[in-house]
């Protein structure tokens, strides 16, 4: 083929392609921004990005119908070339003779070449490309006025002042919840502060002539009401409640609940370590089995342990304390875990020189934990109690206002994981200490005072020698009377020794 | 090949450089006309024959006589009258004494025997003696007592038509009329051209043209046009043009307006043929719209009837032509 036809023929091709292109730009690009003006303005529930797929598909279809449409035969630049130059069908001519020979044909072909030579490439203009990019650049403005147009947002409608006037019934239903509330059941010093709550609230609303001086007097007594429950529910204060106790064991329960101090990692862990490993020591002793007194007695105290663990995650479950609880998750890793230290509790059966048989031992075991249920079930009804006097409150005055209930949110517990488990206990120190799990921590670096030495050591140090103490004693199946001093004195520290002041205990 | 090849380009490059030497060659005789001396030599190459109708003194004698001498051609004129007989245009037998005193019949050639022929004021013969000297033209050849004598070739006939005089004439009818390539109007010469004639014919009346080309080169030229290329496209617009001029046909408005009858196929094939005479004239090797649209007229004007409606709106037969061109141009 010429090579001067072939140098319009390209010229031709690019400005199709041109053209095609700029044809789907034109449309693709204001119909992508009608989409996203559509998706902006919620006019539809589609995203914003719904306007790229429409407007690439409109772009697609526009690019494909143009090129159809626009596409350059030969024969179309030839006659384009011929009329528009006046070569006076020289290269359609030459086209349509191309694969013959003669004379004449050949210089036919010459003068058809040397007639395009003189043509210059850039005069061969084919369709209004102008007309496209113009299209295309009015499209591509659209286009960006979309993106940059965010809906303004209407500005909420002010509400006009509704009036409030506290009526007859309102009052006295007030007054009759704060009566209620004063004789109810709830602890002091928080139902004080929930009565105090109450009393400004009716003076407040007897003033109130809005009803947005209503709501806001309302959510100020909830919110203290609120505090005030939150504030009963500590596990310090209810801690501080079982540790008013009588009971010595229901106070070394309540000493190893303060203990929990949501510490992770300490060296206590280390030590209960070894405990558990002296415990597993006797895990699989039974009765029959032919071991010592004292190993079957410890197998005892291990199942009662267990036991009242067990009374006690059912004390916890009827009490309907909400498991989320901070108190109930403390028990809980107390009931879990500290529950294993029974041996606490072993110095008192060591300690009596009677030789208590197996029901005795029971017996004082019985007496050592059994109120303990009771006590925390006790404390954790008050508890519940505390609550719902609280929240009930809060319910009435939302339903005789007709307000909206606020979020009963308490103070978030810290959980326990899932490793906090008795059964199974694996050290890596190979002393088959169970799993003691993320979180079970163990005594604490509080000091207390040694009276063996007159010095303030820390108390997982001295809980440590007490143990070693016991264990030596279980190990040698006697004890001298020193030793049983040193265990009395250990006792008395580790149960009731932490403030100096409880020194003369 | 190649050599072959080489000598025939150089035979198509000759073309036109011949031509020119033919038309300046005619100018030393014959003072402007232009556009009818360059038709008559396309009728010439292309095999066709002219009519040519105007005034008289314009002319047309001296341009036959003068082409003849150019092209080396025997030239002859015939003047029809109304007592012109057909054996006075073909020849005769005639019966005469041989050298041994024997009566034989010998025929003697009319004047039509020549390769170019001035028929003059061909309207005032008989249509008898008329159809004699057409069917000359049509055939190249002689028919008289069974015996048939050719025309050397090329035959070419320039038969003329007074527009003036309509007493005592026998226009030609449409059939005849059809044998004529085409049809030039020989209009007044222009001031310039007429003060150039009587310059020229105050110093002398001898026709100084010589001879350039012969009837060799004629004819070697006219197979050499008919290789001339014609695409579809151009080839279809003539033939679109031609039956553009039939009103019963899918034609033009202005046909329907204005035609009563339109051109034989024959039109077609005279555009054609005329117009790669006058592409290789031009110095192009392909027949372009523009040839077809040049020779459109005079192929047609003789070939169309008009109609009253054509004559009550003062259009003349060019003027529907033109309309007509313009037309097909616009379904192109």
């Amino acid at each position: 083929m010429s090579r001067n036809f072939i140098r319009f023929k390209s010229k031709a091709r690019r400005a199709c392609l041109i053209k095609s292109i700029l044809a789907g730009l034109s449309l693709g690009m204001p119909v992508g921004a009608a989409a996203l003006l559509l998706s902006k303005y919620r006019v539809w529930a589609l995203q914003d990005l719904i306007a790229l797929p429409i407007g690439i598909a409109v772009f697609a279809l526009i690019f494909a119908f143009t090129f159809l449409i626009c596409r350059v035969s030969d024969k179309k630049i030839a006659r384009a070339l011929d009329g528009r130059f006046g070569l006076n069908e020289r290269v359609q001519t030459m086209l349509a003779y191309g694969k013959e020979d003669s004379a004449i044909l050949r210089l036919q072909r010459e003068d058809t070449e040397k007639a395009l030579e003189n043509i210059p490439l850039k005069k061969f203009r084919l369709g209004f490309i102008w007309v496209y990019a113009l299209t295309a650049i009015i499209g591509a403005a659209l286009l960006a006025a979309a993106i940059v147009i965010t809906p303004v947002e209407e500005a909420p409608p002010v509400m006009p002042e509704v009036p409030f006037q506290i009526t007859e019934m309102q009052l006295s239903a007030l007054e009759e919840l704060v009566e209620r509330v004063g004789a109810s059941e709830m602890e002091e010093p928080y139902r004080a502060g929930v009565v105090q709550s109450l009393a400004v609230l009716v003076e407040e609303l007897r003033e109130a002539d809005t009803e947005n001086d209503r709501d806001e007097a309302l959510q100020k007594a909830f919110d203290e009401i609120n505090t005030s429950v939150d504030q009963s529910s500590t596990a310090v204060e209810l801690i501080n409640a079982l540790g008013a106790s009588s009971s010595n064991n229901v106070k070394a329960f309540a000493n190893a609940l303060k203990f929990y101090e949501w510490r992770r990692g300490s060296e206590w862990d280390e030590f209960y370590v070894k405990i558990s490993g002296f415990r597993n020591g006797f895990r699989h002793v039974d009765e029959e089995s032919g071991a010592s007194e004292e190993a079957v007695m410890l197998t005892f105290v291990k199942t009662l342990i267990s036991t009242t663990g067990t009374e006690i995650s059912l004390a916890l479950k009827r009490s309907g304390v909400d498991s989320s609880d901070a108190l109930y998750q403390a028990i809980l890793q107390y009931v879990k875990v500290d529950r294993e230290d029974g041996a606490k509790g072993l110095s008192v059966i060591f300690d009596s020189s009677e030789g208590l048989g197996y029901y005795e031992i029971q017996n004082e075991l019985d007496e050592m934990f059994g109120a303990l249920d009771a006590e925390i079930f006790e404390v954790l009804t008050q508890h519940k109690t505390n609550t719902d006097t609280g929240e009930n409150a809060i319910r009435t005055l939302a339903a005789l206002f007709e307000v909206a209930l606020p979020n009963f949110k308490r103070p978030d517990p810290i959980r326990l994981s899932d490793g906090d488990n008795t059964g199974g206990l694996n050290d890596e120190n190979g002393g088959g200490a169970g799993g003691i799990g993320v979180g079970a921590v163990y005594g604490s670096d509080d000091l207390v005072l040694d009276y063996n030495t007159d010095k303030y050591v820390e108390y997982g140090t001295l809980l440590e020698q007490y143990y070693q103490l016991m264990f030596g004693i279980v190990k040698d199946g006697d004890y001298s009377e020193e030793e049983k001093a040193q265990m009395e004195k250990y006792f008395e520290i580790l149960y009731g020794g932490f403030e100096e002041e409880d020194k003369g205990e | 090949m190649s050599e072959i090849n080489n000598v025939e380009i150089e035979r198509v490059k000759m073309f036109s450089e011949k031509i020119a030497t033919v038309r300046s060659e005619l100018a030393k005789d014959v003072v402007g006309q232009k556009e009818i001396i360059d038709n008559v030599i396309i009728a010439i190459v292309a095999g066709g024959n002219v009519l040519l109708e105007g005034v008289p003194g314009v002319g047309k004698t001296r341009l036959v006589r003068s082409l003849g001498r150019v092209l080396s051609l025997p030239f002859s004129r015939i003047q029809f009258t109304p007592d012109l007989m057909p054996s006075d245009v073909t020849g005769t037998n005639i019966v005469e004494k041989d050298e041994s005193g024997r009566l034989q019949t010998k025929f003697r050639p009319g004047p039509i025997f020549a390769n170019l022929v001035l028929a003059d004021e061909i309207n005032r013969a008989t249509p008898k003696t008329q159809s004699a000297m057409l069917e000359v033209m049509q055939e190249h050849k002689v028919t008289v007592a069974n015996q048939t004598y050719k025309i050397d070739e090329p035959f070419f006939v320039l038969a003329t038509e007074n527009p003036i005089e309509q007493d005592g004439t026998y226009p030609l009818p449409e059939a005849q009329m059809d044998r004529f390539m085409f049809k030039l109007m020989v209009n007044f010469p222009s001031v310039e051209d007429l003060m150039d004639i009587v310059k020229m014919t105050q110093v002398t009346m001898a026709e100084t043209a010589e001879g350039v080309i012969n009837g060799e080169d004629i004819l070697a030229m006219r197979q050499l046009a008919s290789t001339v290329p014609v695409v579809d496209e151009v080839l279809e617009y003539a033939v679109n043009l031609v039956s553009n001029t039939h009103p019963e046909l899918n034609s033009t408005p202005s046909t329907k307006k204005y035609v009563k009858y339109g051109a034989s196929p024959r039109a077609a094939q005279g555009i054609i043929t005329a117009a790669k005479v006058r592409a290789l004239m031009s110095g192009r090797y392909n027949i372009s719209y523009e040839d077809i649209d040049a020779l459109a007229c005079p192929v047609l004007r003789h070939r169309i009837k008009i109609n009253y409606t054509a004559v009550n709106d003062k259009l003349g037969v060019d003027d529907v032509i033109a309309m007509i061109i313009k037309e097909t141009k616009k379904a192109r």
